[in-house]
């Protein structure tokens, strides 16, 4: 189970690589961001190493399926998610800050998943019911979906802190907020796009599975209320400052519902439960 | 054709993004309404817990079936109007379809920049000015109208196409759930192996539908993985129609199988007991296999007596596995068990089954019952679907995703220059819009007027 080693791993790499970026943002210092920008490519490359040895491992054991069927791979996949985005953002002028938000957050995550009793990172075999390609596809999209939120969200709050620098002069060191509200649009727009295919993917699967690619099973119907909310952020006109902040206020409130969609709704009855 | 004042508010209202913000926030509270309170049979939970007065006003609300209710079927009937609306205005600003020479009129109420180029005229400044934005956009027209000389450009038809797609897919994939909604059912049905049914059974009434042909289910069977766990739950169905033709098919889970525009999906098994007797009457013996609620025939039984299988106990009583038989006769019901320990329970109880008549199984005179064993046998849950409506909904999914793909990696923009003639040069008034926001000007346009005013725009 060498990718297990790796993913015990990767925690303390993104940590580390949070320290030096957060340490060259405070002393002022390209080299240390420098150094933990690499470690964190560095991390993201052993972490996307490890999910292909975990893939590759589960047909080796004849259980054959992607690496997002339980709790373990699914936190796995999403902070792997997560930090691809940072990755991808984060090395715009405006974009710097998320680094300090989503590998500390992928890293504490990780760390939960490692350590944590109660979650089993042994590769099961699927019950007929999972063994559905459609069904990898679709995870695999709304955590992507999902981490584009969780992007946007951050990114929302950074512009909301921004819009009070009047009152505190800390939040005068963030980024303009045009810039924030323009990486807010694409990682909502990432999100969004991840989001709806992970929907319509669902759908099919669901159609192969349950005989209906719609039943209104709480998971299902929390997707929609999320998809909703993000599609009235879209709705807004985002050239006032009123707009701006209603979008800002709307991609958090979407979040909160992707977070529920997530996790909060395993509490009721659903077709999901093995989720 | 001209609409009148309060027709213009009306559809200014009708295409409104407010309007459409305002609705999705509706739609996503309905929906959590819908996900909060349990729904249709499941809101029988509730009673006892809340008040009859709340239950009362839930129940008035339609909130427990929100998603079929009167105020969420207008909720999304206003989303529909509302996407028709926009659909039109956007209809009608798809250059594709707009075609024409003509410059589209200049935005109300949008920022305009206005500058003056001295000793110069407006026909070669406009000259000069559709060159430079030819070079920037796709398609530039170039109109003159007595108020002066109009440039316009744009670029990115594929955006605005790409959002006429996605809001087109909305309205075909609530098209699809409508037809399926409407033409559609939805059934289920248990299937023991080697039995064959042509009746279903659906969720609502009229409860039953028959089928115009019949499924018989020749065997269940389930693999399984190395440590235990089922790989794959199979039925070999055979679907025989009415003029006799038969077809086989296997449907595992998440593979369906067709039939007449009907899918069969794999639902659920289970077992259920099979009891082998022997009916004995005198010297002759008869052999039976029956289930919960069979009915005997037996030889030499008078034409109005019918004997039920009414129960199969693995062990009643503690006195091993038995069957419940009951006799109906003119004026007459018996009811007695048949157990397969017989010959032990009589040894060690002799006066059981004269002091206790039920537990005689000679009760139905001449002929004594006798369980021979009881078998699990497999049933499989078959959900049957029709749905006329599901190429609409997969067909608009897949047009969603397209329209928002080309959406995102795509921009609109537009630029109005309008050139007049004064005070000896020539007045020029721009304005740039990206989508429906005012935008920076190209970069080119920007030096043209900057080098020629010495003013930044």
């Amino acid at each position: 189970m060498m990718h297990v080693l790796i993913l015990d791993i990767v925690p303390v790499i993104y940590l580390g690589a949070f320290l030096f970026i957060f340490s060259g943002m405070a002393v002022k210092s390209a080299f240390l961001t420098k150094i933990g920008t690499k470690a964190a490519v560095a991390g993201f490359l052993f972490h996307t190493t490890a999910l292909v040895m975990r893939w590759f491992e589960s047909y080796q054991i004849g259980a054959g399926h992607a690496p997002i069927s339980s709790l373990y791979e699914f936190l796995i996949v999403f902070f792997w998610a997560l930090v691809l985005y940072d990755l991808l953002f984060g090395h715009m002028r405006a974009g710097k800050l998320l680094h300090c938000i989503s590998l500390p957050t992928a890293a504490l995550g990780l760390f939960v998943a490692s350590l944590s009793d109660s979650i089993d990172r042994v590769i099961q075999p699927l019950p007929p019911e999972l063994q559905n390609t459609w069904l990898s596809l679709h995870g695999t999209c709304c955590l992507l979906g999902y981490a584009g939120f969780a992007t946007a969200a951050a990114f929302a709050c950074l512009f909301l802190l921004k819009k009070r620098e009047d009152d505190l002069s800390i939040f005068s060191a963030l980024p303009e907020t045009h810039e924030l509200m323009s990486l807010l649009t694409r990682s909502m727009v990432a999100g969004y796009i991840f989001f709806s295919a992970g929907i319509a993917l669902g759908a099919i699967a669901a159609h192969f599975a349950w005989g209906t690619y719609w039943n209104w099973d709480p998971k299902q119907t929390w997707a929609l209320v999320t998809w909703f909310i993000y599609t009235a952020a879209f709705h807004l006109h985002t050239d006032t400052r009123r707009g701006q902040s209603a979008m800002a206020y709307l991609t958090i409130a979407g979040f909160v519902a992707a977070l529920f969609t997530y996790v909060g709704v395993d509490s009721m009855p659903s077709l999901h439960h093995y989720f | 054709m001209k609409i009148s004042k309060p027709g213009q508010k009306l559809v200014s209202i009708a295409t409104s993004p407010t309007v459409a913000v305002l609705l999705f926030i509706l739609c996503s509270l309905a929906l959590v309404a819908g996900s909060i309170i349990p729904q249709r049979e499941m809101a029988e939970s509730l009673v006892g817990r809340l008040p009859p007065q709340v239950m009362a006003v839930l129940d008035t609300l339609q909130l427990f079936d929100v998603y079929r209710s009167v105020w969420f079927i207008v909720l999304v009937a206003l989303l529909v109007c509302n996407l028709i609306a926009c659909l039109s205005v956007r209809m009608a600003c798809l250059p594709i379809l707009h075609g024409g020479h003509r410059c589209p009129s200049l935005p109300q109420d949008e920022p305009t920049h206005t500058t003056t180029i001295r000793e110069t005229s407006s026909r070669r400044t406009a000259e000069d000015l559709a060159r430079i934005i030819g070079m920037h956009f796709h398609t530039v027209l170039h109109n003159d109208t007595a108020e002066g000389a109009i440039i316009f450009g744009r670029r990115g038809s594929l955006r605005l196409m790409s959002l006429f797609i996605i809001h087109v897919s909305i309205l075909v994939i609530i098209a699809g759930m409508a037809t399926g909604f409407l033409f559609g059912f939805r059934a289920y049905v248990e299937i023991p192996e080697g039995d064959s049914t042509d009746t279903v059974y659906l969720r609502e009434e009229p409860w039953e539908k028959a089928l115009s042909f019949t499924v018989t289910c020749n065997k269940f069977s389930i693999t399984q993985h190395p440590n235990g766990v089922p790989r794959m739950y199979l039925s070999h169905l055979v679907f025989a129609g009415k003029d006799g033709d038969a077809c086989e098919q296997t449907v595992m889970v998440n593979q369906p199988v067709s039939y007449e525009n009907i899918r069969f999906y794999q639902s659920n098994h289970g077992t259920i007991p099979e009891a082998r007797i022997t009916v004995t009457e005198g010297d002759r013996e008869h052999f039976f296999t029956v289930r919960e609620g069979s009915t005997l025939r037996l030889p030499g039984m008078k034409p109005d007596h019918e004997v039920h299988i009414l129960a199969i106990e693995s062990n009643l009583m503690n006195l091993g596995p038995a069957i419940e038989i009951g006799v109906e006769m003119p004026g007459e019901k018996l009811r007695f068990y048949a157990f397969q320990n017989i010959d032990a329970i009589r040894e060690a109880i002799s006066s059981l089954i004269t002091e206790v008549p039920r537990l005689n199984p000679a009760r139905f005179e001449p002929f004594l019952f006798r369980l021979r064993n009881i078998e699990e046998r497999f049933y499989t849950g078959l959900t049957l679907d029709y749905d006329p409506g599901l190429p609409l909904v997969f067909t608009g999914g897949l047009l969603f995703l397209v329209g928002v793909i080309l959406a995102s990696f795509s921009t609109f923009e537009r630029i109005w220059i309008i050139l007049r003639d004064a005070d000896g040069g020539c007045r020029i008034t721009v304005m740039s819009l990206r989508g429906a926001t005012p935008a920076p000007l190209a970069p080119s346009v920007e030096q043209y007027l900057t080098e020629r005013t010495g003013n930044r725009t």
